[in-house]
């Protein structure tokens, strides 16, 4: 867990330095930025995740969810995995919802726009903007597009050649 | 949204469950999930408890063996696209021995419609290279 950061002080001339000056100035604001708030989680689940919703919902709403408390400011949030829609029109979409809102809008974040039996390596590097201080909660959401076929995460199931693991993570950077 | 949660799934054939539900009368279903043996049924906020019911009970009556129409239209292309091939080789052996110009057109021809057939299946994305 990150210690709290504490807004930095603009020094005076004779100023008396304290003990807790430096303890919450010097110590605890490096241990913030040593090891700023983040949440992380990778999967290794027994078999693999599909969905045919045509609107976007929550991939796991358990295990593709992070929580965090942020000092305020802007947090990064990544993905990175393999996904496939095996339907000859179909394509799938990728976004985050933070506390229950979708970030991106329309189509999400990112997807695939072509149907393929083929796995293929989707990934984000969202920047979510001035998000106040104190605790959130993300959630990974998807959803099929045209109407067409299921989209398929690879999730470490053991799937011959596409045993893929992948990763959500979000880490507060301002 | 509203969303009904099974727990314990096996062996779900989800583009024929898939269709099922949407075939309901007044189809308040947006999609369907399955994670760590779970089956998710995502419906419209205003999906009322009848049409919750009428969902439940088709969900617990799937037979996965069952195909969708999509699953069984795809079963009987590749059957004949098989029976094609396997004409087509049939009338590849024959060829040599084929004694005047019609004749080997029309061996010929047996041999464009797999190609044709086949053609369809790769764009169609059921087969490929």
């Amino acid at each position: 867990m990150s210690p709290a950061w504490h807004t930095p002080l603009t020094w005076q001339v004779d100023q008396l330095v304290t003990e807790a000056d430096l303890n919450s100035q010097l110590r605890d604001n490096l241990g913030f930025l040593k090891n700023p708030p983040t949440a992380f989680v990778s999967l290794d689940e027994q078999t693999d995740y599909v969905t045919s919703s045509n609107d976007f919902v929550d991939a796991d709403r358990t295990r593709l969810a992070l929580s965090l408390t942020t000092a305020g400011g802007d947090l990064l949030v990544v993905f990175f995995g393999m996904l496939r829609n095996p339907s000859n029109n179909g394509g799938g979409s990728l976004d985050v919802a933070l506390d229950g809102s979708r970030t991106g809008k329309d189509d999400g974040l990112v997807g695939i726009d072509t149907g393929s039996t083929h796995w293929q390596p989707v990934s984000f590097c969202a920047l979510l903007r001035e998000v106040p201080a104190g605790q959130h909660n993300l959630h990974l959401q998807w959803k099929r597009s045209h109407r067409s076929g299921a989209i398929y995460m690879s999730v470490g199931a053991g799937t011959t050649n596409a045993d893929y693991h992948p990763q959500f993570w979000a880490r507060e950077i301002s | 949204m509203r969303e009904i949660h099974i727990s314990n799934v096996s062996g779900v054939n989800l583009e024929a469950l898939d269709e099922g539900l949407r075939a309901l009368p007044g189809a308040p279903v947006v999609g369907i999930s399955l994670r760590r043996g779970a089956l998710i049924v995502h419906l419209e906020t205003e999906a009322d408890e009848v049409q919750a019911d009428a969902i439940r009970s088709l969900v617990s009556g799937h037979d996965p063996q069952q195909p969708s129409a999509a699953q069984q239209a795809r079963k009987t292309r590749e059957a004949q696209l098989k029976s094609a091939h396997d004409d087509a080789m049939a009338a590849r052996q024959a060829a040599a021995g084929a004694g005047d110009l019609s004749e080997r057109v029309a061996l010929l021809t047996r041999r464009i419609d797999w190609l044709e057939k086949l053609l369809e299946a790769l764009v169609a994305g059921e087969k490929t290279l």
